[in-house]
């Protein structure tokens, strides 16, 4: 029960807290949150649908989802940004969060509701392309608050009415990126570390998450930009009452591609096309999915 | 709770926000620097020579692969038909640590720019007029004055009617001996790379 306690927590936190701030490529065609140079204010709204084809275990093998069971997770965020300082940005983002989930057994069900709610600061100390030798440097924070249902409280037989962890997520990462003439390459590393919680009695806390992400875009003459993107995250063993408990670590490779289309200078479309490549021990203890996103942005500047 | 501690911290944010924006600009100040440039044949040019040339002086930062740069290709030529014969200079520099005369001459060819395109690789020429991203425009009057410093106008990169013309209006008040309705303008363009 323990493990599956910090089974169910992790696949909640899993890639969203990140997400709101992770870094940078072709514009803002990576992360749709993210203000451009000029850009003051943001303000904007992202479809997310992702359907789980498979899982790894905990020995990182891997395994089509069984004949019968399917689960196809939904998300709505709408985010806004601020700038100030003229190199600092801040956002907020609110999902909105479904699932739909069936069993041999148990049969389909639906639920969801308010996610955990994300707020996060970036600092660009330099701005790519600014220097053929010193990339942009930036540097990343964020806060996920619990607003969302943690398992706990779900009422649903299979717990589609679960929306959020229960415990808050604080992370920090370093974002590097550089231009060279339309082309864009991104590194960035994001920590993130969840606190510990306590439910029925039973103190439990998830290891620390590491998300490594690559990327590559091209911006064409029209500002539309295209970026391919790698990231791998990793999580240490979570502990129960401060026992590590083994084979609890997770990890996942996610590849993307994402797009922006600008339909004016102020408003601009962007998605994105994701799946956990189904490769052996490039995963564990997770789900592997695919899906899109869809989303516009409205900015000011 | 959470909510209202998300509402307070979004409205401190915007307050910063606020106070930052309302901050004056910098006051523009005269032209004094000699700025060594090179002309399309990689010969120096001093253009704060060249100033006294002309009534008037356009200098526009250019980057090769902006796409607020080429966006604006057009609008820069438009503005040097219409100008041109009032007595207005136009020059435009490539600032950018990659610029060379070939390609500046081939990339004036290419954009069809009927004045010229100036390479300033070691950055000078954008240190002195305090220029960090392409499009970065200044109109100097004969005194050597920064009469306008700023974007071409409003627009990025999806060019509308309703854009306002920085530039235009700038040389609209120079030329009619006004003083320029809007000294500054926001630059929109890409990072020049140093």
């Amino acid at each position: 029960m323990a493990l599956g306690l910090l089974v169910g927590l992790s696949c909640l936190t899993w890639g969203r807290g990140a997400r709101a701030q992770a870094c940078c490529a072709g514009g803002s065609a990576l992360t749709p949150g993210r203000l451009a140079p000029h850009e003051a204010w943001l303000a904007g709204a992202q479809a997310r649908a992702a359907n789980v084809f498979a899982s790894f275990d905990s020995n990182g093998h891997y395994a089509t989802s069984p004949t019968g069971t399917s689960e196809v997770d939904l998300e709505q965020d709408v985010f806004g940004a601020v700038r100030f300082f003229k190199r600092a940005q801040a956002a907020v983002l609110v999902p909105i969060v479904e699932t739909h989930r069936q069993t041999r057994a148990n049969g389909a069900e639906l639920g969801g509701g308010l996610g955990d709610v994300n707020l996060s600061a970036r600092y660009d100390f330099a701005l790519a392309g600014g220097s053929l030798v010193v990339p942009g440097i930036g540097v990343l924070a964020g806060l996920t608050l619990p607003t969302g249902t943690p398992p706990e409280s779900a009422t649903h037989p299979l717990a589609t009415d679960a929306t959020g962890t229960g415990a808050f997520q604080g992370n920090v990462g370093l974002a590097l990126e550089q231009t060279y003439g339309a082309w864009l390459v991104n590194a960035t590393v994001l920590v993130a570390k969840r606190a510990a919680r306590t439910v029925q009695g039973v103190h439990s806390v998830l290891g620390t998450q590491t998300t490594a992400l690559v990327a590559g875009g091209y911006t064409f003459s029209n500002a539309a930009a295209l970026v391919l993107v790698g990231s791998f995250a990793i999580e240490g063993n979570g502990s129960i009452d401060g026992e590590e408990v083994a084979k609890s670590s997770r990890r996942i490779l996610t590849t993307s591609v994402a797009g922006l289309y600008p339909l004016s200078d102020h408003l601009r479309l962007t998605g994105s096309l994701f799946i956990n490549p189904p490769v052996p021990m490039l995963g564990r203890n997770l789900p592997a999915t695919a899906g899109l996103t869809i989303g516009g942005v409205y900015a000011w500047f | 709770m959470v909510l209202k501690a998300i509402v307070g911290a979004a409205a401190s944010v915007a307050l910063l926000a606020i106070s930052a924006s309302a901050c004056a600009p910098a006051p523009l100040r005269p032209l004094e620097e000699r700025i060594l440039v090179a002309d399309a044949a990689g010969r120096p040019r001093d253009l704060r020579a060249e100033l006294g040339t002309a009534p008037v002086m356009v200098v526009t930062f250019f980057s090769a692969h902006c796409p607020c740069q080429a966006a604006h290709d057009a609008r820069l030529v438009s503005l040097y038909a219409t100008y041109h014969p009032r007595g207005v200079a136009f020059v435009a520099i490539d600032a950018e640590i990659t610029a060379t005369p070939a390609r500046d001459a081939e990339e004036a060819r290419r954009r069809g720019y009927p004045f010229p395109l100036w390479t300033s690789a070691n950055g000078s020429a954008a240190s002195a007029f305090g220029a960090e991203a392409a499009t970065h425009t200044v109109v100097i009057d004969r005194e050597g004055r920064v009469r306008y410093a700023g974007g071409i106008d409003s627009d990025h990169t999806q060019l509308t009617e309703e854009a306002q013309a920085y530039l235009k209006d700038a040389l609209d008040d120079v030329l009619a001996g006004r003083e320029t309705r809007t000294p500054r303008g926001k630059v929109l363009g890409c990072a020049l790379t140093r």
